[in-house]
């Protein structure tokens, strides 16, 4: 006689945290479109903050342009904060959101 | 404005006599503009945002006082004229500070001006002709500069 194979129900097992950091909120870097800020220059400075190659800078200096908008990264609130201020220095128009 | 050489860690650009007046017009002069409060976030507007744009808007002011000095070194110190021929030698760390200078009085202009999604608009002012004249001075050098000699 055949088995019947019944349902399992597997446990769902949550990872313990490592440390504090992971509990800790995280923040996305958004950089916002403007009308003034020069497509080459945007691309210069993702590279100098972010040490990207030009190719991803580029690609989010054309989202930027494009969709109003680009999420850079998303980091604690600390490096969110670095980040934002270092784009602003730069005059970009910058924020860090919440992220869920 | 012209590339003549890069070495190292160097640059060396070659300026007309009327850009080399207009640039360093730019960097005596600066700050053209007031400088206008910066948001840290858009839809966040707790305690903890409200502090984190205080202290960013405090960085800013500071960096500005910054750029300031900086603004009247780079005028005496790396512009400079030679047999009617002018030149500006740039280390890496001064380019990123001329960028920032340049761009702080092109978007500062911009500001001014209302934040206009056509910057080519035809000024109906002589002030807005002013400011217009001054952003699109200042994108003219920070555009060659980062075109020029820039290794990507």
């Amino acid at each position: 006689m055949p088995t019947v194979l019944e349902p399992v129900t597997k446990p769902v097992l949550r990872k313990k945290p490592e440390s504090d950091d992971d509990l800790a909120p995280t923040f996305y870097v958004i950089c916002w479109n403007d009308p003034v800020n020069l497509m080459v220059y945007v691309t210069h400075v993702f590279m100098k903050i972010f040490g990207w190659n030009r190719q991803k800078a580029e690609k989010h200096m054309m989202e930027v342009h494009e969709k109003g908008k680009s999420v850079l990264t998303r980091e604690g609130a600390e490096k969110a904060e670095f980040y934002v201020h270092q784009l602003h220095k730069y005059k970009l128009q910058a924020t860090m959101e919440p992220a869920e | 404005m012209k590339l003549l050489n890069q070495t190292g860690d160097r640059w060396e650009y070659e300026l007309q006599q009327k850009e080399a007046e207009v640039l360093k017009a730019l960097l005596t002069n600066f700050p053209f503009t007031k400088l206008l409060p910066a948001r840290m976030s858009k839809g966040n507007h707790d305690a903890e945002s409200f502090d984190r744009e205080n202290l960013l808007n405090i960085s800013l002011t500071q960096h500005r006082g910054e750029l300031k000095k900086a603004a009247e070194k780079l005028a005496k110190e790396c512009l400079s004229e030679k047999a009617g021929i002018w030149a500006l030698k740039l280390k890496p760390e001064y380019k990123e500070i001329l960028l920032q200078i340049l761009n702080d009085t092109r978007t500062g202009a911009w500001r001014e001006l209302g934040e206009p999604e056509d910057i080519h608009q035809k000024p109906d002012s002589p002030a807005k002709l002013q400011l217009g004249t001054i952003m699109n001075l200042a994108g003219y050098f920070e555009e060659h500069l980062v075109s020029l000699g820039t290794k990507y």
